[in-house]
């Protein structure tokens, strides 16, 4: 289980849920951003970073290594985010989104071995706009999820299963979310359940839990998005490069996170990209 | 050590190769050149963007570039093939401003390829009796390896000699200068000389590490398979050794490499590439 090379013939698939509601205005801890801004900026990045990984020649699109999803949910309802996506289509091949990210220049400092100062400027695309509005609808966010995905695993049977990257710093508005986790987590490709990670974001300075084994449960809310989480498997755990700082059994859950638990939650959640195999 | 072409009544390589895509042809992202003196052969990483067009202009490039640094037996010897590599890269990537934002950022990213060359020197006109044809020095970066058999048994093994040695991140030649600058702390080197019934096996680590298994599970067979199957043979045993997961599957070059005399070879030995 967890075992199947990400190919073209076998492609993988992120889904992302975002939480957009209003309490992500407030600053996330270990950095004065906004958690909405923040959020935005790595899942940018990363949409990227799958896209680069993606792209292998000059003469041709991006292989189809991985369909790809951004769901956010907020006062605004629950709507796929991607540019071109819709309700219906709330997943595509990382091709049909690689050349719609509006282009940001962005500048960076390099220091040089010698003391040498440069500046370095370069344009990355932006696919999804920071939002921070109303209430916590991930209940419904879950829902739309199974549907994504139910037709996916059934098109894809070879391939490593979906990954699932649950971003929220609240609670869900809208019900009790681990009926609709249990059910997306029912859903399998011949390789392993679907993956479910959360990650819960936080404003205060301390330290997070981060890939607990057992369940917290002295905070509710902890222990709630603990149970919604799924195992984290071996082969991702060695192919993310995070072997040995994370226990066997660990769930692919965080809580209290920052900036930089986020960053490690999704690199974590996302190291299929490097069990691209070919073809 | 080389000169260019070969000349009558002088040793020179006579080499062949055989390539088992684990893909598309066109996607393959080993590459492998050879001329009269030297032979290389590069294996393009699998997450690197156009690994294969960068192993395939480092293996021409090895072919005439001149190796003598100024320190001829030192690591740095193979630097200014480095430096060429990376010039006629940076040519043949320019880009425009046409070209999509994740092109421009996948090149940024740079490629980077495993390498291993043979540089031969001919001492034929020195050799006593069955003496030398040929001496040469061999140079690797990653686990691309060089295999070295005589009478159908290997004498040297380079630059891995145990399948265990192989792992998923071996040392890679990289286009960008900031990755690495100098070839030095990557750089493996080692020499050798061949006479007429030696053979120089060069090859990508998937069918490098299975051969050094077999090695070591049933002795000598699998050198006198690298050393006379024929193209077909090849071919077929390769691909039932992926559907077996024997080999691991990925890209698989093997450039059989014999020192010969030239009144034999001249016509036979042309400047090749992939």
């Amino acid at each position: 289980m967890y075992e199947q090379e990400i190919s073209r013939r076998n492609p993988g698939c992120f889904l992302f849920l975002l939480d957009q509601s209003y309490s992500m205005g407030a600053p996330i801890s270990g950095s004065p951003a906004p958690k909405a801004s923040a959020l935005a900026a790595m899942i940018n990045e990363l949409l990227y970073a799958v896209v680069l990984e993606c792209t292998k020649d000059f003469q041709e699109l991006p292989r189809h290594y991985f369909d790809v999803g951004v769901i956010g949910y907020s006062g605004n309802g629950v709507r796929p985010l991607l540019p071109g996506t819709s309700r219906r289509r709330a997943l595509v091949p990382v091709h049909a989104y690689a050349g719609t990210g509006r282009p940001v220049e962005h500048s960076r400092t390099l220091r040089r071995a010698d003391g040498s100062v440069e500046h370095e400027q370069t344009t990355v695309p932006e696919w999804i706009q920071p939002l921070n509005l109303g209430w916590t609808p991930m209940c419904e966010a879950l829902g739309m999820a199974y549907k994504v995905l139910r037709g996916w695993v059934k098109e894809h049977r070879s391939s490593f299963p979906p990954i699932v990257l649950n971003i929220t710093d609240g609670q869900a508005t809208d019900g009790d979310p681990r009926g609709p986790a249990r059910r997306l987590t029912r859903l399998e490709t011949g390789d392993g359940r679907i993956l479910l990670f959360n990650l819960h974001l936080s404003e205060a300075q301390g330290t997070p839990m981060s890939f607990p084994v057992l369940a917290p449960t002295e905070v509710p809310q902890a222990e709630l998005l603990f149970e919604m989480s799924s195992a984290l498997p071996g082969s991702l755990v060695q192919a993310s490069g995070y072997g040995g700082r994370i226990a066997p059994g660990a769930r692919g859950f965080v809580f209290n996170g920052g900036a930089t638990a986020l960053m490690d939650f999704l690199r974590i959640g996302t190291s299929t990209t490097s069990l691209i195999g070919e073809h | 050590m080389s000169e260019d072409g070969p000349v009558p009544g002088r040793a020179v390589l006579l080499c062949e190769a055989l390539v088992v895509p684990k893909g598309r042809a066109a996607e393959c992202e080993d590459a492998h050149a050879w001329n009269a003196h030297r032979a290389a052969v590069c294996d393009g990483a699998s997450r690197a963007f156009a690994s294969g067009r960068w192993a395939a202009l480092l293996a021409r490039t090895f072919l005439v570039t001149a190796l003598d640094g100024p320190d001829p037996s030192g690591a740095q010897v193979l630097d200014r093939w480095l430096h060429e590599s990376r010039g006629l890269w940076a040519e043949q990537t320019a880009q425009t401003a046409e070209v999509p934002v994740y092109i421009r950022g996948a090149l940024a990213r740079g490629s980077a390829a495993t390498f291993v060359g043979v540089d031969t020197r001919d001492v034929s006109s020195t050799r006593a009796g069955t003496g030398p044809l040929m001496e040469y020095r061999a140079f690797a970066v990653g686990d691309s390896c060089l295999f070295h058999l005589r009478e159908g048994r290997p004498t040297v093994l380079f630059p891995l000699d145990r399948p265990d040695r192989f792992d998923t991140h071996p040392d890679l030649v990289p286009t960008r200068a900031e990755v690495l600058e100098s070839l030095a702390p990557v750089l493996r080197i080692t020499e050798g000389a061949c006479g007429p019934d030696d053979v120089l096996l060069l090859m990508t680590d998937a069918l490098a590490q299975w051969a050094l298994e077999a090695a070591a599970e049933s002795g000598s067979t699998v050198w006198t398979f690298l050393e006379h199957a024929s193209r077909d043979e090849f071919d077929v045993r390769v691909r039932e050794l992926r559907a077996s997961r024997a080999m691991k599957e990925d890209d698989v070059s093997l450039v059989r490499c014999r020192a010969v005399a030239t009144a034999r070879a001249a016509a036979r030995t042309p400047a090749q590439a992939s």
